[in-house]
């Protein structure tokens, strides 16, 4: 009996812990952070709106579509903030572009010739007539679109979630991690890597931590172990 | 100087111009010879790969040629996408217009679509800005300790100082990055018609 009613406590407190880790909804959901674009693909105008990424050094890798953000990497809005020691992104090209098949014109490549080793003047109305079929050549060469597919944040991983500013009781909720994957197809970051969250004096540890986008960016831990309540402590439901 | 003197040196000019250019082209040269090195104004330097397809197109106000080195003020790099086999498949920036400028770092969707949709940009990856840059013909490295300003559809990038490996087509910021990222560059693609707008960008 004294066995059954810990497992209950337990339950509830990690179902507690649960749902006191529910974020409030946000228009601008994690994505956003990443992202001077609203939902409609519109940027949200002046700097100041646009959240900037900061970073002590930046690799651009354009030929394997990789960029990194190296050292104190920083992405803050008025609603989250991320900081960790690298940020990877990741860039792929357009799936529903890519069945068009554009990106490759072997007529092009045939036919084409290396420009001679002289200097050729331009002129302007060479241009504008496109009777030289530049136009349609170019057309021909455009490749599909190519967006962030993925974005990787590693070391010291450490993402918050400000606590509504209406909300007089509001906490930050905190997640850290050794590793954090955005997947920009699905919408969601999992936290990997020895994972915890907590607000105020409460903490939860678990296998992993997602953060779903579309969900307002509603935190779940996956698997939770462990709950931390000030100084008493809880296991999990299915724990020791 | 007499006659004689001056032909030869008439002749020897054009032959420098172009030993400095390589396989280059350029827009309304007005070039200057002073001593060992070449000045170069309003130029183009395209740069092909392997496969004879242009990798990156280098412009410039000035560009000052001294050995194996050389000195770019105000340097735009056109890192070129898709399989272009000549400079004329692609919508260079004329002579007579203005050097287009970077767009501020989060500028607005229609500051974005009016330069990524321009002719002189369509067929972009991506552009590098900077004040002052040098180029090394021997490594292909262009670096500079400037503020340089990085621009694509995808990602926008201010910082100071970089070195670009053009062969890999790989650029270092070297420090204090800023970037502005678009989750979906097909938010770019036209909602009106563009055109070669590349002028009016602002300075950052």
């Amino acid at each position: 009996m004294t066995s059954h009613l810990r497992t209950i406590l337990a339950a509830s407190g990690v179902f507690a812990a649960a749902a006191a880790f529910q974020p409030a909804l946000h228009a601008q959901g994690f994505g956003g952070m990443f992202s001077g674009f609203n939902m409609n693909g519109v940027t949200q105008g002046e700097e100041e709106t646009s959240t900037v990424i900061t970073a002590s050094a930046a690799d651009i890798d354009l030929e394997h579509n990789i960029i990194t953000l190296i050292g104190d990497v920083v992405v803050d809005d008025q609603a989250n903030k991320i900081t960790c020691n690298k940020m990877t992104i990741y860039l792929e090209e357009d799936a529903a572009d890519s069945l068009v098949g554009t990106a490759d014109k072997p007529e092009e490549k045939a036919g084409g010739k290396k420009e001679e080793a002289k200097p050729v003047a331009v002129k302007p109305a060479d241009k504008e007539d496109g009777k030289d079929g530049k136009k349609e050549e170019k057309k021909e060469n455009e490749e599909p679109g190519k967006n962030i597919s993925k974005i990787v944040c590693s070391g010291d991983v450490v993402y918050t979630k400000r606590a509504d500013p209406d909300d007089p009781n509001g906490q930050d909720q905190i997640a850290m991690s050794e590793q954090a994957d955005y997947d920009a197809v699905k919408e969601v970051i999992v936290m990997t890597g020895n994972p915890v969250m907590m607000q105020g004096s409460n903490k939860m540890y678990g296998d992993r931590i997602e953060i779903l986008i579309k969900e307002g960016n509603r935190m779940r831990v996956i698997n939770p172990k462990v709950y931390y309540t000030g100084e008493s402590f809880l296991s999990s439901p299915g724990g020791r | 100087m007499g006659f004689r003197a001056r032909k030869i040196h008439a002749l020897i000019l054009p032959l420098l111009l172009m030993a400095f250019l390589g396989s280059g082209t350029f827009l309304s040269a007005q070039n200057i010879s002073s001593g060992s090195y070449t000045v170069l104004k309003r130029y183009i330097y395209p740069r092909y790969n392997g496969d004879n397809e242009i990798q990156y197109l280098v412009y410039g106000s000035t560009a000052i040629n001294k050995g194996s080195l050389i000195y770019l003020t105000t340097p735009m790099i056109d890192i070129v996408d898709g399989s272009y086999t000549s400079i004329r498949q692609i919508d260079t920036v004329d002579a007579k217009d203005p050097y287009p400028a970077p767009y501020k770092l989060g500028a607005d969707g229609k500051i974005l679509r009016r330069f990524w949709n321009s002719a002189h940009h369509k067929h972009s990856q991506a552009w590098i800005f900077a004040e002052k840059a040098t180029f090394d013909k021997s490594t292909n490295i262009l670096t500079s300790d400037d503020p340089a300003y990085f621009r694509s559809r995808q990602l926008d990038a201010d910082g100071v100082g970089f070195d670009a490996f053009n062969d890999r087509k790989f650029i270092h910021i070297r420090s204090n990055v800023r970037v502005v990222l678009r989750l979906k560059a097909d938010a770019l693609e036209s909602e009106e018609p563009a055109s070669s707008t590349s002028n009016k960008g602002t300075n950052p």
